[in-house]
Protein backbone atom coordinates (compact mmCIF):
# COMPACT_ATOMS: atom_id res chain seq x y z
CA UNK A 1 0.00 0.00 0.00
CA UNK A 2 1.50 3.34 -1.00
CA UNK A 3 1.84 5.98 1.66
CA UNK A 4 -0.32 9.07 1.22
CA UNK A 5 2.03 11.99 0.62
CA UNK A 6 -0.51 14.73 1.31
CA UNK A 7 0.22 16.97 4.28
CA UNK A 8 -1.37 15.89 7.54
CA UNK A 9 -3.38 18.82 8.90
CA UNK A 10 -5.16 17.21 11.84
CA UNK A 11 -3.63 14.57 14.03
CA UNK A 12 -4.68 13.25 17.39
CA UNK A 13 -2.34 11.31 19.63
CA UNK A 14 -3.83 8.80 22.04
CA UNK A 15 -6.72 11.11 22.73
CA UNK A 16 -8.80 10.18 25.76
CA UNK A 17 -11.66 11.91 27.50
CA UNK A 18 -13.31 10.56 30.60
CA UNK A 19 -16.46 11.98 32.16
CA UNK A 20 -16.70 10.48 35.63
CA UNK A 21 -16.79 6.73 35.08
CA UNK A 22 -17.51 6.99 31.38
CA UNK A 23 -14.80 6.83 28.76
CA UNK A 24 -16.26 9.04 26.05
CA UNK A 25 -13.14 8.86 23.86
CA UNK A 26 -10.45 6.21 24.21
CA UNK A 27 -6.98 6.25 22.80
CA UNK A 28 -7.98 7.92 19.56
CA UNK A 29 -5.38 8.35 16.83
CA UNK A 30 -6.81 10.24 13.88
CA UNK A 31 -5.06 11.47 10.78
CA UNK A 32 -6.68 13.96 8.43
CA UNK A 33 -4.91 15.10 5.30
CA UNK A 34 -5.12 18.38 3.44
CA UNK A 35 -8.05 18.95 1.06
CA UNK A 36 -9.79 15.73 1.90
CA UNK A 37 -13.29 15.25 3.16
CA UNK A 38 -13.05 13.14 6.25
CA UNK A 39 -16.31 11.64 7.47
CA UNK A 40 -16.33 10.69 11.10
CA UNK A 41 -19.03 8.10 11.54
CA UNK A 42 -20.59 6.73 14.64
CA UNK A 43 -23.85 6.03 16.31
CA UNK A 44 -25.42 8.56 18.66
CA UNK A 45 -23.25 8.71 21.76
CA UNK A 46 -20.27 7.04 20.06
CA UNK A 47 -17.98 9.96 20.91
CA UNK A 48 -18.10 12.02 17.72
CA UNK A 49 -19.06 15.34 19.29
CA UNK A 50 -16.67 14.83 22.18
CA UNK A 51 -13.84 14.23 19.73
CA UNK A 52 -14.71 17.39 17.82
CA UNK A 53 -14.86 19.40 21.02
CA UNK A 54 -11.47 18.02 22.00
CA UNK A 55 -10.13 19.01 18.59
CA UNK A 56 -11.36 22.57 19.02
CA UNK A 57 -10.09 22.81 22.60
CA UNK A 58 -13.64 23.10 23.87
CA UNK A 59 -12.85 20.18 26.11
CA UNK A 60 -9.61 19.39 27.81
CA UNK A 61 -8.41 15.84 27.10
CA UNK A 62 -7.94 13.47 30.00
CA UNK A 63 -4.81 12.36 28.17
CA UNK A 64 -3.38 12.63 24.69
CA UNK A 65 -3.33 15.67 22.46
CA UNK A 66 -4.58 17.22 19.24
CA UNK A 67 -2.45 18.94 16.66
CA UNK A 68 -4.01 21.05 13.93
CA UNK A 69 -1.94 22.75 11.26
CA UNK A 70 1.11 22.10 13.39
CA UNK A 71 -0.35 23.76 16.48
CA UNK A 72 -1.19 21.90 19.65
CA UNK A 73 -4.81 22.62 20.43
CA UNK A 74 -5.57 24.08 23.81
CA UNK A 75 -7.73 27.01 24.93
CA UNK A 76 -6.47 30.16 23.22
CA UNK A 77 -4.69 28.26 20.44
CA UNK A 78 -5.33 31.40 18.45
CA UNK A 79 -3.01 30.75 15.52
CA UNK A 80 -4.76 27.53 14.65
CA UNK A 81 -8.23 28.89 15.31
CA UNK A 82 -7.62 31.72 12.84
CA UNK A 83 -7.36 29.11 10.08
CA UNK A 84 -10.24 26.90 11.17
CA UNK A 85 -13.96 27.27 10.61
CA UNK A 86 -16.24 25.22 12.79
CA UNK A 87 -19.81 24.49 13.62
CA UNK A 88 -20.45 22.30 16.64
CA UNK A 89 -23.84 20.91 17.57
CA UNK A 90 -26.75 23.24 16.86
CA UNK A 91 -25.50 26.40 15.25
CA UNK A 92 -26.11 29.26 17.65
CA UNK A 93 -26.69 32.82 16.57
CA UNK A 94 -27.85 35.99 18.25
CA UNK A 95 -31.61 35.98 17.86
CA UNK A 96 -32.01 39.75 18.23
CA UNK A 97 -29.73 40.36 15.25
CA UNK A 98 -30.41 39.82 11.56
CA UNK A 99 -28.53 37.29 9.48
CA UNK A 100 -26.39 40.07 8.05
CA UNK A 101 -25.65 41.48 11.50
CA UNK A 102 -24.70 38.07 12.81
CA UNK A 103 -22.28 37.57 9.96
CA UNK A 104 -20.90 41.10 10.36
CA UNK A 105 -20.44 40.41 14.07
CA UNK A 106 -18.48 37.28 13.25
CA UNK A 107 -16.41 39.21 10.71
CA UNK A 108 -15.52 41.77 13.38
CA UNK A 109 -14.61 39.11 15.90
CA UNK A 110 -12.42 37.38 13.36
CA UNK A 111 -10.67 40.67 12.78
CA UNK A 112 -11.46 40.65 9.04
CA UNK A 113 -11.53 43.92 7.18
CA UNK A 114 -14.69 45.01 5.43
CA UNK A 115 -14.96 43.42 2.02
CA UNK A 116 -16.50 40.51 0.24
CA UNK A 117 -16.27 38.09 3.15
CA UNK A 118 -19.90 38.32 4.18
CA UNK A 119 -21.26 38.43 0.60
CA UNK A 120 -19.33 35.33 -0.29
CA UNK A 121 -20.50 33.38 2.76
CA UNK A 122 -24.07 34.46 2.02
CA UNK A 123 -23.80 33.24 -1.55
CA UNK A 124 -22.18 29.94 -0.61
CA UNK A 125 -24.82 29.16 1.99
CA UNK A 126 -27.83 30.45 0.06
CA UNK A 127 -28.70 33.04 2.67
CA UNK A 128 -29.46 35.87 0.27
CA UNK A 129 -33.19 36.05 0.82
CA UNK A 130 -32.86 35.92 4.62
CA UNK A 131 -30.18 38.57 5.03
CA UNK A 132 -32.36 41.15 6.73
CA UNK A 133 -34.41 38.78 8.80
CA UNK A 134 -33.83 38.41 12.51
CA UNK A 135 -32.32 35.05 13.28
CA UNK A 136 -34.97 34.19 15.88
CA UNK A 137 -37.55 34.17 13.09
CA UNK A 138 -35.67 31.59 10.98
CA UNK A 139 -36.33 27.88 10.74
CA UNK A 140 -33.88 25.43 12.30
CA UNK A 141 -32.50 24.58 8.87
CA UNK A 142 -31.84 28.20 8.02
CA UNK A 143 -30.23 28.79 11.39
CA UNK A 144 -27.97 25.91 10.49
CA UNK A 145 -27.10 27.73 7.26
CA UNK A 146 -26.23 30.84 9.27
CA UNK A 147 -23.94 28.71 11.42
CA UNK A 148 -22.31 27.35 8.30
CA UNK A 149 -21.95 30.87 6.92
CA UNK A 150 -20.21 31.96 10.11
CA UNK A 151 -17.88 28.98 9.87
CA UNK A 152 -16.94 29.86 6.29
CA UNK A 153 -16.42 33.56 6.82
CA UNK A 154 -12.66 33.49 7.27
CA UNK A 155 -12.15 31.21 4.24
CA UNK A 156 -10.84 28.50 6.54
CA UNK A 157 -8.21 25.96 5.54
CA UNK A 158 -9.98 23.44 7.72
CA UNK A 159 -13.68 23.16 8.28
CA UNK A 160 -14.78 21.12 11.28
CA UNK A 161 -18.49 20.36 11.30
CA UNK A 162 -20.50 18.39 13.78
CA UNK A 163 -23.59 16.89 12.13
CA UNK A 164 -23.83 19.80 9.67
CA UNK A 165 -27.06 18.68 8.03
CA UNK A 166 -29.09 18.45 11.22
CA UNK A 167 -32.42 20.14 10.71
CA UNK A 168 -32.02 20.56 6.96
CA UNK A 169 -34.59 19.33 4.46
CA UNK A 170 -33.48 16.99 1.65
CA UNK A 171 -32.78 19.90 -0.69
CA UNK A 172 -30.76 21.62 2.03
CA UNK A 173 -28.77 18.43 2.64
CA UNK A 174 -27.98 18.22 -1.07
CA UNK A 175 -26.91 21.89 -1.05
CA UNK A 176 -24.57 21.33 1.89
CA UNK A 177 -23.13 18.25 0.23
CA UNK A 178 -22.48 20.21 -2.97
CA UNK A 179 -20.98 23.08 -0.99
CA UNK A 180 -18.57 20.84 0.90
CA UNK A 181 -17.53 19.12 -2.30
CA UNK A 182 -16.93 22.50 -3.92
CA UNK A 183 -14.86 23.71 -0.96
CA UNK A 184 -12.69 20.62 -0.96
CA UNK A 185 -12.28 20.29 -4.73
CA UNK A 186 -12.01 23.92 -5.79
CA UNK A 187 -10.54 25.63 -2.76
CA UNK A 188 -8.54 22.85 -1.21
CA UNK A 189 -10.41 23.15 2.07
CA UNK A 190 -10.05 20.19 4.38
CA UNK A 191 -13.44 19.15 5.67
CA UNK A 192 -13.84 17.08 8.80
CA UNK A 193 -17.44 16.25 9.45
CA UNK A 194 -19.22 13.95 11.82
CA UNK A 195 -22.40 12.19 10.96
CA UNK A 196 -24.53 9.24 11.83
CA UNK A 197 -26.31 9.34 8.49
CA UNK A 198 -24.22 6.99 6.38
CA UNK A 199 -25.95 7.64 3.08
CA UNK A 200 -25.07 11.29 3.48
CA UNK A 201 -21.33 10.74 3.62
CA UNK A 202 -21.23 7.83 1.22
CA UNK A 203 -21.47 10.27 -1.66
CA UNK A 204 -19.02 12.72 -0.21
CA UNK A 205 -16.17 11.34 1.83
CA UNK A 206 -12.61 10.65 0.76
CA UNK A 207 -11.75 9.07 4.08
CA UNK A 208 -13.96 7.49 6.66
CA UNK A 209 -13.28 7.10 10.35
CA UNK A 210 -15.60 4.86 12.28
CA UNK A 211 -15.89 5.47 16.00
CA UNK A 212 -17.73 3.18 18.35
CA UNK A 213 -17.97 3.45 22.11
CA UNK A 214 -15.20 6.04 22.05
CA UNK A 215 -12.73 3.95 20.04
CA UNK A 216 -11.69 4.47 16.48
CA UNK A 217 -12.47 1.13 14.86
CA UNK A 218 -11.24 1.96 11.41
CA UNK A 219 -9.84 4.77 9.35
CA UNK A 220 -9.99 3.99 5.68
CA UNK A 221 -10.04 5.74 2.32
CA UNK A 222 -13.41 5.46 0.69
CA UNK A 223 -11.92 4.19 -2.54
CA UNK A 224 -10.06 1.51 -0.65
CA UNK A 225 -13.26 0.61 1.11
CA UNK A 226 -15.05 0.30 -2.20
CA UNK A 227 -12.33 -1.89 -3.59
CA UNK A 228 -12.44 -3.95 -0.48
CA UNK A 229 -16.21 -4.16 -0.60
CA UNK A 230 -16.85 -7.55 0.66
CA UNK A 231 -19.21 -10.01 -0.81
CA UNK A 232 -21.44 -11.83 1.57
CA UNK A 233 -23.92 -14.59 1.67
CA UNK A 234 -27.20 -13.43 3.09
CA UNK A 235 -29.30 -16.16 4.64
CA UNK A 236 -32.83 -15.32 5.70
CA UNK A 237 -33.96 -17.55 8.53
CA UNK A 238 -36.89 -18.12 10.88
CA UNK A 239 -34.88 -18.00 14.13
CA UNK A 240 -31.83 -15.75 14.15
CA UNK A 241 -30.52 -16.78 17.55
CA UNK A 242 -30.64 -20.47 16.83
CA UNK A 243 -29.25 -19.92 13.34
CA UNK A 244 -26.27 -18.00 14.70
CA UNK A 245 -25.60 -20.69 17.28
CA UNK A 246 -25.90 -23.41 14.67
CA UNK A 247 -23.50 -21.74 12.24
CA UNK A 248 -20.92 -21.15 14.95
CA UNK A 249 -21.15 -24.56 16.61
CA UNK A 250 -21.71 -26.83 13.64
CA UNK A 251 -19.90 -25.02 10.85
CA UNK A 252 -17.32 -23.00 12.81
CA UNK A 253 -18.45 -19.74 11.19
CA UNK A 254 -17.15 -16.67 12.99
CA UNK A 255 -17.17 -13.99 10.26
CA UNK A 256 -20.85 -13.11 10.19
CA UNK A 257 -23.31 -10.50 11.42
CA UNK A 258 -26.87 -10.81 12.58
CA UNK A 259 -29.22 -8.32 10.97
CA UNK A 260 -32.35 -6.99 12.59
CA UNK A 261 -34.33 -7.74 9.46
CA UNK A 262 -34.21 -11.50 10.04
CA UNK A 263 -31.07 -12.25 8.03
CA UNK A 264 -27.55 -13.44 8.73
CA UNK A 265 -24.67 -12.24 6.63
CA UNK A 266 -21.73 -14.58 6.29
CA UNK A 267 -18.56 -13.04 4.88
CA UNK A 268 -16.47 -16.10 4.14
CA UNK A 269 -16.72 -19.73 3.09
CA UNK A 270 -19.19 -19.09 0.29
CA UNK A 271 -18.34 -22.49 -1.24
CA UNK A 272 -19.84 -24.03 1.87
CA UNK A 273 -23.25 -22.40 1.32
CA UNK A 274 -24.96 -25.74 0.86
CA UNK A 275 -23.36 -27.02 4.06
CA UNK A 276 -24.65 -24.01 5.99
CA UNK A 277 -28.17 -24.49 4.73
CA UNK A 278 -28.08 -28.17 5.60
CA UNK A 279 -26.76 -27.47 9.10
CA UNK A 280 -29.41 -24.87 9.71
CA UNK A 281 -32.23 -27.14 8.61
CA UNK A 282 -30.89 -29.97 10.72
CA UNK A 283 -30.64 -27.53 13.61
CA UNK A 284 -34.36 -26.80 13.35
CA UNK A 285 -34.06 -23.46 11.59
CA UNK A 286 -36.18 -22.73 8.54
CA UNK A 287 -34.13 -21.20 5.74
CA UNK A 288 -36.37 -18.70 3.96
CA UNK A 289 -33.83 -17.82 1.31
CA UNK A 290 -30.17 -17.15 0.61
CA UNK A 291 -28.30 -15.00 -1.87
CA UNK A 292 -24.88 -13.52 -2.58
CA UNK A 293 -24.58 -9.74 -2.30
CA UNK A 294 -22.04 -6.93 -1.88
CA UNK A 295 -21.38 -4.85 1.21
CA UNK A 296 -22.27 -1.16 1.26
CA UNK A 297 -20.93 1.44 3.68
CA UNK A 298 -23.88 0.92 5.97
CA UNK A 299 -23.27 -2.81 6.01
CA UNK A 300 -19.59 -2.28 6.64
CA UNK A 301 -20.37 0.06 9.51
CA UNK A 302 -22.89 -2.30 11.06
CA UNK A 303 -20.57 -5.26 10.80
CA UNK A 304 -17.63 -3.41 12.27
CA UNK A 305 -19.55 -2.06 15.24
CA UNK A 306 -21.25 -5.41 15.83
CA UNK A 307 -17.89 -7.16 15.82
CA UNK A 308 -16.59 -4.62 18.29
CA UNK A 309 -19.48 -5.29 20.62
CA UNK A 310 -18.74 -8.99 20.51
CA UNK A 311 -15.17 -8.43 21.68
CA UNK A 312 -15.39 -6.73 25.07
CA UNK A 313 -12.77 -8.99 26.58
CA UNK A 314 -10.14 -8.02 24.01
CA UNK A 315 -10.73 -4.34 24.64
CA UNK A 316 -10.11 -4.89 28.32
CA UNK B 1 -9.28 43.20 22.80
CA UNK B 2 -10.95 45.94 20.69
CA UNK B 3 -12.46 43.26 18.43
CA UNK B 4 -14.06 41.54 21.38
CA UNK B 5 -15.22 44.83 22.87
CA UNK B 6 -16.76 46.05 19.64
CA UNK B 7 -18.51 42.71 19.19
CA UNK B 8 -19.87 42.67 22.74
CA UNK B 9 -21.48 46.06 22.20
CA UNK B 10 -22.79 45.06 18.78
CA UNK B 11 -24.55 42.05 20.33
CA UNK B 12 -26.79 44.44 22.26
CA UNK B 13 -28.42 45.88 19.18
CA UNK B 14 -32.20 45.61 19.47
CA UNK B 15 -31.79 43.81 22.78
CA UNK B 16 -34.97 44.05 24.82
CA UNK B 17 -33.03 43.71 28.04
CA UNK B 18 -31.84 47.29 27.67
CA UNK B 19 -35.46 48.41 27.44
CA UNK B 20 -36.57 46.33 30.42
CA UNK B 21 -33.79 47.53 32.70
CA UNK B 22 -34.46 51.13 31.67
CA UNK B 23 -38.16 50.70 32.42
CA UNK B 24 -37.39 49.31 35.87
CA UNK B 25 -35.20 52.30 36.73
CA UNK B 26 -37.69 54.81 35.37
CA UNK B 27 -40.58 52.94 37.00
CA UNK B 28 -38.85 52.84 40.36
CA UNK B 29 -38.02 56.53 40.17
CA UNK B 30 -41.59 57.37 39.24
CA UNK B 31 -42.70 55.91 42.57
CA UNK B 32 -41.13 59.07 43.90
CA UNK B 33 -43.98 61.00 42.27
CA UNK B 34 -46.34 59.50 44.83
CA UNK B 35 -43.95 59.17 47.76
CA UNK B 36 -42.18 62.51 47.52
CA UNK B 37 -44.93 64.68 49.02
CA UNK B 38 -45.48 62.17 51.84
CA UNK B 39 -41.81 62.10 52.76
CA UNK B 40 -41.70 65.87 52.49
CA UNK B 41 -44.67 66.23 54.82
CA UNK B 42 -43.65 63.59 57.38
CA UNK B 43 -40.08 64.74 57.49
CA UNK B 44 -40.82 68.43 57.95
CA UNK B 45 -43.56 67.68 60.52
CA UNK B 46 -41.33 65.45 62.65
CA UNK B 47 -38.45 67.87 62.60
CA UNK B 48 -40.70 70.77 63.50
CA UNK B 49 -42.15 68.88 66.45
CA UNK B 50 -38.81 67.49 67.49
CA UNK B 51 -40.25 64.02 67.91
CA UNK B 52 -38.19 60.92 67.47
CA UNK B 53 -39.27 59.40 64.19
CA UNK B 54 -38.43 59.32 60.55
CA UNK B 55 -37.51 63.00 60.70
CA UNK B 56 -34.76 62.33 63.25
CA UNK B 57 -33.30 59.61 61.16
CA UNK B 58 -33.28 61.90 58.15
CA UNK B 59 -31.85 64.76 60.19
CA UNK B 60 -28.95 62.58 61.32
CA UNK B 61 -28.17 62.02 57.67
CA UNK B 62 -28.21 65.76 57.04
CA UNK B 63 -31.69 65.84 55.48
CA UNK B 64 -33.48 68.47 57.49
CA UNK B 65 -35.57 69.92 54.73
CA UNK B 66 -36.63 68.93 51.27
CA UNK B 67 -34.77 70.83 48.61
CA UNK B 68 -32.93 69.96 45.43
CA UNK B 69 -29.79 68.90 47.30
CA UNK B 70 -31.57 66.54 49.70
CA UNK B 71 -34.10 65.25 47.18
CA UNK B 72 -31.30 64.08 44.89
CA UNK B 73 -29.81 62.01 47.72
CA UNK B 74 -32.64 59.55 47.26
CA UNK B 75 -31.18 58.29 43.98
CA UNK B 76 -28.16 56.45 45.44
CA UNK B 77 -30.37 55.25 48.28
CA UNK B 78 -32.64 53.70 45.66
CA UNK B 79 -29.63 51.83 44.31
CA UNK B 80 -28.62 50.42 47.67
CA UNK B 81 -32.04 49.50 48.98
CA UNK B 82 -34.01 48.72 45.86
CA UNK B 83 -32.83 48.08 42.32
CA UNK B 84 -29.05 48.01 42.60
CA UNK B 85 -28.29 44.37 43.33
CA UNK B 86 -31.18 42.78 41.47
CA UNK B 87 -31.02 44.86 38.32
CA UNK B 88 -27.25 44.87 37.91
CA UNK B 89 -27.20 41.14 38.59
CA UNK B 90 -29.79 40.68 35.86
CA UNK B 91 -27.55 42.64 33.50
CA UNK B 92 -24.56 40.46 34.41
CA UNK B 93 -26.58 37.26 34.11
CA UNK B 94 -27.77 38.37 30.67
CA UNK B 95 -24.38 39.43 29.36
CA UNK B 96 -22.67 36.24 30.51
CA UNK B 97 -25.59 33.83 30.27
CA UNK B 98 -26.97 34.68 26.86
CA UNK B 99 -24.16 32.84 25.07
CA UNK B 100 -25.23 29.60 26.69
CA UNK B 101 -28.91 30.40 26.23
CA UNK B 102 -28.61 31.24 22.54
CA UNK B 103 -26.13 28.47 21.82
CA UNK B 104 -23.37 30.87 20.78
CA UNK B 105 -21.03 29.80 23.58
CA UNK B 106 -19.23 27.22 21.48
CA UNK B 107 -18.85 29.53 18.48
CA UNK B 108 -17.48 32.24 20.78
CA UNK B 109 -15.00 29.87 22.37
CA UNK B 110 -13.67 28.81 18.96
CA UNK B 111 -12.95 32.35 17.86
CA UNK B 112 -9.33 33.37 17.56
CA UNK B 113 -9.75 35.80 20.45
CA UNK B 114 -8.30 35.23 23.88
CA UNK B 115 -11.06 34.19 26.24
CA UNK B 116 -9.71 36.63 28.82
CA UNK B 117 -10.47 39.43 26.37
CA UNK B 118 -14.01 38.19 25.90
CA UNK B 119 -14.53 38.19 29.68
CA UNK B 120 -12.97 41.64 30.05
CA UNK B 121 -15.21 42.93 27.25
CA UNK B 122 -18.28 41.55 28.94
CA UNK B 123 -17.31 43.28 32.19
CA UNK B 124 -16.79 46.51 30.25
CA UNK B 125 -20.29 46.18 28.77
CA UNK B 126 -21.71 45.65 32.26
CA UNK B 127 -19.82 48.67 33.56
CA UNK B 128 -21.14 50.83 30.71
CA UNK B 129 -24.66 49.54 31.27
CA UNK B 130 -24.33 50.38 34.98
CA UNK B 131 -23.23 53.93 34.23
CA UNK B 132 -26.13 54.28 31.78
CA UNK B 133 -28.67 53.12 34.37
CA UNK B 134 -27.22 55.50 36.95
CA UNK B 135 -27.48 58.38 34.49
CA UNK B 136 -31.04 57.38 33.64
CA UNK B 137 -31.98 57.26 37.33
CA UNK B 138 -30.59 60.75 37.84
CA UNK B 139 -32.41 62.13 34.80
CA UNK B 140 -35.68 60.53 35.86
CA UNK B 141 -35.30 61.83 39.39
CA UNK B 142 -34.56 65.34 38.20
CA UNK B 143 -37.85 65.20 36.31
CA UNK B 144 -39.75 64.03 39.41
CA UNK B 145 -38.21 66.63 41.73
CA UNK B 146 -38.74 69.38 39.17
CA UNK B 147 -42.44 68.56 39.14
CA UNK B 148 -42.68 69.43 42.82
CA UNK B 149 -40.04 72.11 43.23
CA UNK B 150 -39.63 73.65 39.83
CA UNK B 151 -36.22 74.72 38.62
CA UNK B 152 -35.91 77.88 40.77
CA UNK B 153 -33.32 76.45 43.14
CA UNK B 154 -31.90 73.92 40.71
CA UNK B 155 -28.13 73.75 40.17
CA UNK B 156 -26.16 71.39 37.94
CA UNK B 157 -23.91 70.65 40.87
CA UNK B 158 -26.77 68.71 42.47
CA UNK B 159 -27.00 66.54 39.39
CA UNK B 160 -23.25 65.98 39.32
CA UNK B 161 -23.14 65.05 42.99
CA UNK B 162 -26.17 62.74 42.66
CA UNK B 163 -24.58 61.00 39.69
CA UNK B 164 -21.29 60.58 41.54
CA UNK B 165 -23.04 59.21 44.64
CA UNK B 166 -25.11 56.82 42.54
CA UNK B 167 -21.97 55.49 40.90
CA UNK B 168 -20.40 55.24 44.35
CA UNK B 169 -23.35 53.12 45.51
CA UNK B 170 -23.11 50.94 42.41
CA UNK B 171 -19.38 50.33 42.60
CA UNK B 172 -19.37 47.71 45.39
CA UNK B 173 -22.25 45.93 43.66
CA UNK B 174 -20.38 45.97 40.36
CA UNK B 175 -17.40 44.37 42.07
CA UNK B 176 -19.60 41.40 43.01
CA UNK B 177 -20.98 40.87 39.50
CA UNK B 178 -18.30 38.45 38.22
CA UNK B 179 -19.74 35.94 40.68
CA UNK B 180 -23.18 36.41 39.14
CA UNK B 181 -21.60 36.03 35.71
CA UNK B 182 -19.98 32.80 36.83
CA UNK B 183 -23.34 31.40 37.94
CA UNK B 184 -24.75 32.35 34.54
CA UNK B 185 -21.91 30.56 32.75
CA UNK B 186 -22.29 27.28 34.55
CA UNK B 187 -25.85 26.44 33.57
CA UNK B 188 -28.33 27.56 30.96
CA UNK B 189 -30.90 30.09 32.11
CA UNK B 190 -31.00 33.04 34.45
CA UNK B 191 -32.62 31.33 37.45
CA UNK B 192 -29.44 30.39 39.33
CA UNK B 193 -27.72 33.77 39.05
CA UNK B 194 -30.92 35.57 39.98
CA UNK B 195 -31.51 33.34 42.99
CA UNK B 196 -27.97 34.12 44.05
CA UNK B 197 -28.71 37.83 43.58
CA UNK B 198 -31.91 37.54 45.58
CA UNK B 199 -30.01 35.87 48.40
CA UNK B 200 -27.39 38.60 48.51
CA UNK B 201 -30.11 41.26 48.28
CA UNK B 202 -31.83 39.80 51.34
CA UNK B 203 -28.58 39.53 53.27
CA UNK B 204 -27.72 43.13 52.38
CA UNK B 205 -31.09 44.45 53.53
CA UNK B 206 -30.91 42.51 56.76
CA UNK B 207 -27.80 44.50 57.60
CA UNK B 208 -29.43 47.93 57.40
CA UNK B 209 -28.29 50.00 60.37
CA UNK B 210 -25.59 47.50 61.39
CA UNK B 211 -21.87 48.18 61.30
CA UNK B 212 -21.29 44.82 59.65
CA UNK B 213 -22.82 46.24 56.48
CA UNK B 214 -19.53 48.04 55.82
CA UNK B 215 -17.72 44.74 55.40
CA UNK B 216 -20.17 42.88 53.20
CA UNK B 217 -19.78 44.12 49.62
CA UNK B 218 -23.47 43.61 48.79
CA UNK B 219 -24.41 45.75 51.82
CA UNK B 220 -21.69 48.36 51.38
CA UNK B 221 -23.99 50.81 49.54
CA UNK B 222 -26.31 50.61 52.53
CA UNK B 223 -23.43 51.48 54.84
CA UNK B 224 -22.27 54.22 52.51
CA UNK B 225 -25.46 56.05 51.59
CA UNK B 226 -28.21 54.22 53.44
CA UNK B 227 -31.62 53.27 52.14
CA UNK B 228 -34.63 55.45 51.50
CA UNK B 229 -36.19 54.73 54.88
CA UNK B 230 -32.88 55.03 56.73
CA UNK B 231 -30.43 57.37 55.07
CA UNK B 232 -26.97 57.54 56.57
CA UNK B 233 -23.97 59.73 56.03
CA UNK B 234 -21.39 57.03 56.21
CA UNK B 235 -17.98 56.49 54.75
CA UNK B 236 -16.58 53.23 53.61
CA UNK B 237 -13.09 52.61 54.88
CA UNK B 238 -10.13 50.99 53.18
CA UNK B 239 -10.95 47.64 54.75
CA UNK B 240 -14.38 47.67 53.10
CA UNK B 241 -12.92 48.39 49.68
CA UNK B 242 -10.26 45.77 50.15
CA UNK B 243 -12.93 43.17 50.84
CA UNK B 244 -14.94 44.29 47.80
CA UNK B 245 -11.83 44.18 45.65
CA UNK B 246 -11.05 40.69 46.92
CA UNK B 247 -14.56 39.52 45.99
CA UNK B 248 -14.01 40.97 42.52
CA UNK B 249 -10.68 39.21 42.12
CA UNK B 250 -12.12 35.91 43.28
CA UNK B 251 -15.10 36.37 40.95
CA UNK B 252 -12.90 37.12 37.96
CA UNK B 253 -10.64 34.20 38.80
CA UNK B 254 -13.51 31.69 38.81
CA UNK B 255 -14.97 33.16 35.62
CA UNK B 256 -11.62 32.95 33.84
CA UNK B 257 -10.98 29.48 35.16
CA UNK B 258 -14.35 28.35 33.88
CA UNK B 259 -13.74 29.95 30.50
CA UNK B 260 -10.27 28.52 30.14
CA UNK B 261 -11.05 25.14 31.58
CA UNK B 262 -12.99 24.88 28.35
CA UNK B 263 -15.37 22.15 29.48
CA UNK B 264 -17.74 25.04 29.97
CA UNK B 265 -17.24 27.85 27.57
CA UNK B 266 -18.18 31.51 27.58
Amino acid sequence: MSADSREVVIRTYGLCKRFGDVDAVRDLDLTVRRAEIYAFLGRNGAGKSTTIKLMLALLRPTSGSVEILGHRMEPNALRALERIGSMVEAAGAYGNLTVRENLELQRKMLGLRRGSWVDEAVELCGLGEYLDRRVDTLSLGNKQRVGLGRALLNKPEILILDEPTNGLDPAGIADVRALLKHLADDRGTTVFLSSHILSEVQQLADTIGIIHQGRLLEEIGYEELRQRNREYLEIRVSDLKRAAWTLEERCGVRDYVVREDGALRVFSGFDRAAEYTKALVEGGVSVLGSAMSEERLEDHFMRLTAEDERQPAIRG
Amino acid sequence: MMRALSAEFAKLKRSRMILWTSLVVVGYTSIGLAVFPLVQKAQSGDVAMGTAGIGDVFAQAGITEMNWATAMKFIPMGVSGAWGIMLLSLVAAYVFGRELREGTDVATATLPIRREFVIASKMTVIATWTVYLCALAVIADVAVVALYMGFDTFAWSYVGRAFAETLYACLPIFLTLPLVGWFAMTRKGYLRPMLFALGTFMVANSLVGLEAASYVPWAMPIAGVGVTWMPVRGELGAASWLIAAAVFVVGMAVVLRTANRADLSV
